[in-house]
């Protein structure tokens, strides 16, 4: 069986290796450190990062801004499967809304499957679906006076019991509820609520001088660091006691 | 991993749809739906069974002879659970999950566990009899017997009023 020399230059070069990766450990390790130990002083804990790079490390971000409809001063808005009405968000949907209308004090709300109806203040009173008689696949909604109207594919319906029976309408209506652009100042408040004020750098730093900012990935690292601390130590000593003999 | 994520998604869905629930409660032939508000002491006493408000304002039931269908929801864990409730003389002819959106909880689906609330009635406020859990659907039993209260208190009320 050959025999396995270990040599002086297989022990430095094993030396050289460690000793650099945990130098670069033990540099973010300071860095981080000395932040950390003046979070108060620095202000730390009371500033945030809404960096979407940053969020997103932390599963946070912002899901795409789908439909907006404008009425009575109100926004009714679709972000991922959540309505807003402003910034308070009031039920979730799959699917698009069609339109929105102010009617007999009450919003509202088309979409592909049937009718939401809210307060003005957002509290749900209802949905209405087909199981109620609200018209299949609607396309758009409009209310005039004390008639709600719907479009479907091939027919406009109308209704005077706030949505709860249809007829077909032979009206020639044609003031539909149309998508709006959202001003970026009532999208930024809708913004809030998915990411609140961000991470705070105080959490930010912590979580880098532990690893937890890459998550599980994290503790495996720094288990790496760990094994390579062993090794540049063993190493350091086997070179001081060969060095020593010579 | 895979049997989990795939009993989860098995989990959630429309079991029945509402039309065809009220189809099979009165043969084909439901009648037009009621409906009522949940305001003043109406609004206080659903609160009381459920311990936190209904969510929303209005709700809708299906009357025939002594016979009321109701379809109603009720929060499981996360997401609410839609459930029919079958009444005839103030006692539950039937109870079923129409749809299930949680990934956890879906067993109270099963006909051996809702038939504990066949012929159920209320005694105050709360059933008149204990309902066994199931291990793992804690939330969902809960909510499944909400409901069932709910319904029959509703019941009582739609035929008082």
């Amino acid at each position: 069986m050959k025999k396995i020399r270990i040599t002086l230059k297989a022990i430095n070069q094993v030396h050289k290796f460690t000793g650099i990766a945990v130098c670069v450990f033990l540099i973010h390790l300071s860095i981080t450190g000395i932040f950390l130990n003046h979070t108060e002083g620095l202000g730390l804990d009371e500033k945030y990062t809404a960096s979407p790079m940053i969020l997103a490390l932390y599963n946070i971000s912002m899901p795409n801004k789908e439909e907006s409809f404008s009425v009575d001063n109100h926004f009714i808005s679709r972000f991922g499967n959540q309505v807003f009405l402003d910034n308070q968000p009031v039920f979730k949907s799959e699917v698009p809304i069609i339109g929105v209308v102010i009617f007999n004090q009450m919003l509202v709300i088309a979409i592909e499957n049937g009718l939401v109806l809210l307060t003005e203040e957002g509290e749900l009173i209802e949905k209405l679906t087909t199981t109620t008689g609200v018209p299949v696949n609607i396309q758009k909604l409009g209310a005039l006076n004390s008639l709600l109207f719907l479009k479907t594919s091939n027919q406009v319906w109308e209704s005077n019991d706030e949505g709860q029976e249809w007829r077909v309408s032979d009206s020639n209506f044609n003031e539909w509820s149309n998508e709006v652009v959202m001003p970026d100042e009532k999208t930024q408040q809708v913004e809030s609520y998915f990411l609140g004020k961000g991470v705070s750098l105080e959490q930010f730093f912590l979580d880098l001088h532990n690893g937890n900012i890459i998550k599980s990935f994290g503790k495996w690292l720094l288990d790496i660091i760990a094994i390579f601390l062993l090794l540049v130590s063993i190493s350091g000593i086997w070179i001081w006691l060969r060095k020593k003999r010579y | 991993m895979v049997i989990l994520l795939a009993s989860s998604l098995y989990a959630r869905g429309v079991y029945q749809t509402d039309k065809d629930f009220l189809n099979e409660v009165f043969d084909n032939a439901p009648p037009k739906s009621k409906k009522i508000m949940l305001v003043g002491k109406l609004r206080k006493s659903v609160e009381k069974i459920l311990e936190h408000p209904y969510g929303s304002l209005r709700i809708r039931y299906w009357k025939k002879d002594e016979k009321t269908a109701w379809i109603l929801q009720e929060i499981g864990k996360v997401e609410p659970i839609t459930f029919g409730v079958e009444i005839k003389d103030n006692q539950i002819q039937d109870i079923k999950v129409l749809e299930f959106r949680e990934i956890r909880g879906w067993e109270v689906k099963y006909p051996a566990f809702r038939k504990q609330f066949e012929g159920a009635s209320l005694d105050g406020m709360k059933l008149n009899r204990e309902v066994d859990g199931i291990s793992g659907a804690t939330l969902s039993v809960w909510a499944m017997t909400s409901i069932a209260e709910l319904s029959l208190f509703l019941d009582q009320y739609v035929k008082n009023k």
